[in-house]
């Protein structure tokens, strides 16, 4: 291990982040029996838009302008944090990962007040959605890293995910899994995906996310996006570390797996919105409430 | 140590904050934040600093209030992944996690609400419209503690520094010594990933005016998704933003929902108010209070307003109490 591999953990998410959303809407074609857009589409789309002017509503202020640069900043530091498999993170320390789940309380704070300035009545309803999903959302992160954290004595993600499967990390394994189906449901509500939200429309449909952006254009939307794709990468990187159960100790090994883990997640998002409906959203807190009582299962588990 | 922190961070963004709501009231002539709304583009100074404090409230990250729910956070995961050692229980650390995992959402949509409503969008009614920045004296604090805000929570390490005296007249002083120096050692971290946070939106943010720059940026009113009378009243009100999670939690804050549609074939009007009250007060302080103003009054009697008669008072409580000694 030289310094400058968990440099190559940060550029992957960079780069390839996009990618994921391809891989989504390719999987959903072809379910539905379509070829499907390329692959490369969302990166053409973000080229696209870089290259728009703007159109601002003449009811936002500078809390408007700042919403899509502030969350784009605080989801690059929060990329930062997160291991690939038993490789770490690119910063390490104990408590990383509530510096990670704050810096994306961020991200969603910018997000909110951003969509309020807009005066729409709509961008309000997506705004208090928002907040109120990911009330119940942070708690099951944050109670299923803390069973992480007591299964494997660490306080850092570095930490956690390297003894996760590591042989001397006794009988973690039914736990983690427990975690990563947790995991999974934080990953589609915190990404906005079906059966939470239908990031296809934002009209009628998709009254979370897309509504709250709904007045965003060009550049700052650009941003928003990209945002978004690394977000899903850093979620979809947690839960591959926790259901990869072993760890080969070879770094370019690991990454390579890793990616390849990361790509099955987004194709099981693709799977999971080809074959369920969006539920309604007064489910939706229940599906988290399950999340939540998944997550109590592992702990039980752990402390037994 | 964190909860120390927090008492000082706390008394730096709720005064902050407390110094902005008194602008708004002042400026808004109410106090009823339903009514508010576009206070943003009337009083922009008061806005950044509420906004700051807001965020910092919530415990965001580059802000004070993270650096020190960072510290609690970390105790209790520090508790848990030792398995209870040392002075502490698992189950407490569990409890602390749940707990402030839920309170940090629900302060996180609390806020936003409350910097949403009142300073973001339009104008809900013409006070609101009126309103104007407050003068320099009211601005100067706000301002000054917002700055603080961003200071304390770059500079946790220094803030750290500060409280470890007062820490360790309540804990063991050695033990003090090197959580703190742990501590500090934690915190520069967090303040070089707040600087870095702070430097990557930076350059974002010059990306943004360099690309937007010589390229056609109009401005129009807010896509109304073709409706055609939009009108500053359709925004979110405060009690519509926090209406899911006031269901959420109904069980603890009750709130009362009036609906009212005329029973006619083409309803000419309706009407629908929600009100969600203070269960402490309803539950807790009125009838504690309303009990001893009961007390009060029956002991009322006592006071007459003769002098004399509270002479003679005094002198019965003494030979009571010398009868009493005596015996």
């Amino acid at each position: 291990m030289t310094v400058m591999t968990p440099i190559i953990n940060v550029l992957l998410a960079l780069i390839l982040s996009p990618l994921l959303i391809g891989i989504i809407n390719r999987t959903k074609a072809r379910f539905a029996g379509r070829k499907g857009q390329p692959l490369l589409q969302p990166y053409h789309d973000l080229v696209k838009l870089m290259k728009k002017g703007a159109v601002y509503s003449t009811t936002t202020t500078w809390v408007f302008r700042l919403g899509p640069v502030a969350g784009l900043g605080a989801v690059l530091v929060a990329v930062t944090m997160v291991p690939s498999g038993g490789m770490g993170g690119l910063f390490a320390f104990a408590g990383d990962f509530i510096f990670m789940a704050y810096l994306l309380g961020l991200a969603r704070f910018v997000t909110v007040v951003a969509a309020l300035d807009t005066g729409s009545a709509f961008e309000g309803m997506g705004a208090s959605r928002e907040v109120q999903f990911a009330i119940l959302a942070e708690v099951v992160l944050l109670l299923g890293l803390a069973v992480l954290a007591i299964g494997t004595r660490e306080t850092s993600l570095t930490g956690i995910y390297g003894k996760l499967w590591d042989t001397s990390a006794p009988a973690l394994g039914p736990a983690a899994l427990l975690v990563a189906f947790a995991f999974l449901i934080v990953l589609l509500t915190e990404n906005a995906r079906i059966p939470v939200d239908d990031p296809n429309t934002h009209l009628e449909l998709t009254m979370i996310h897309e509504v709250m952006v709904l007045d965003h254009g060009g550049v700052d939307l650009a941003f928003i996006q990209y945002g978004a794709a690394l977000k899903l990468w850093l979620f979809a990187a947690l839960l591959t570390g926790l259901v990869i159960p072993f760890r080969t100790g070879t770094f370019y090994l690991e990454v390579m797996i890793n990616t390849a883990g990361i790509f099955a997640t987004a194709i099981l998002v693709g799977v999971i919105e080809s074959a369920m409906a969006r539920l309604r959203l007064v489910y939706v807190p229940e599906m988290l409430i399950v999340g939540l009582a998944v997550t109590v299962a592992s702990l039980l588990w752990i402390l037994r | 140590m964190g909860g120390l922190l927090h008492v000082l961070n706390h008394a730096v963004f709720k005064s902050l904050l407390f110094f902005g709501a008194g602008a708004v009231a002042h400026a808004s002539g109410t106090r009823n934040m339903n009514l508010m709304g576009g206070l943003q583009k009337r009083m922009p100074q008061t806005a950044l600093a509420f906004g700051v404090g807001s965020a910092a409230i919530c415990g965001l990250p580059p802000l004070n209030g993270f650096v020190s729910e960072f510290l609690i956070y970390l105790a209790a995961f520090g508790m848990v992944a030792s398995g209870g050692a040392p002075g502490g229980s698992v189950a407490g650390g569990l409890i602390t996690l749940a707990a402030m995992g839920l309170i940090g959402g629900l302060a996180a949509a609390c806020f936003a609400k409350v910097f949403g409503t009142v300073f973001l969008g339009e104008p809900r009614t013409g006070q609101s419209t009126g309103a104007h920045e407050v003068p320099g004296p009211m601005r100067f604090p706000l301002i000054f503690l917002a700055v603080l805000c961003v200071v304390l929570g770059l500079a946790g390490p220094l803030a750290v520094k500060l409280v470890t005296p007062v820490a360790g007249q309540l804990l063991d002083k050695t033990q003090v010594a090197t959580v703190s120096v742990m501590a500090r050692g934690l915190l520069w971290k967090i303040g070089l990933g707040g600087f870095a946070l702070i430097l990557i939106t930076g350059f974002l943010w010059r990306l943004r005016r360099r690309l937007l720059a010589g390229r056609v940026n109009t401005a129009s009113p807010t896509w109304d998704c073709g409706y055609a009378a939009p009108d500053s009243r359709m925004q979110y009100t405060a009690s519509s933003f926090a209406w899911p999670v006031t269901a959420m939690f109904q069980w603890v804050v009750r709130p009362k929902l009036h609906v009212k549609i005329g029973q006619e074939l083409f309803p000419r009007k309706a009407d629908l108010s929600s009100r969600s009250d203070d269960i402490f007060r309803q539950g807790l302080f009125d009838p504690l209070f309303r009990a001893v103003s009961e007390v009060a009054r029956r002991v009322h009697v006592l006071q007459e307003g003769r002098n004399q008669l509270y002479v003679l008072y005094i002198a019965v409580t003494v030979l009571v109490l010398l009868l009493v000694k005596v015996r």
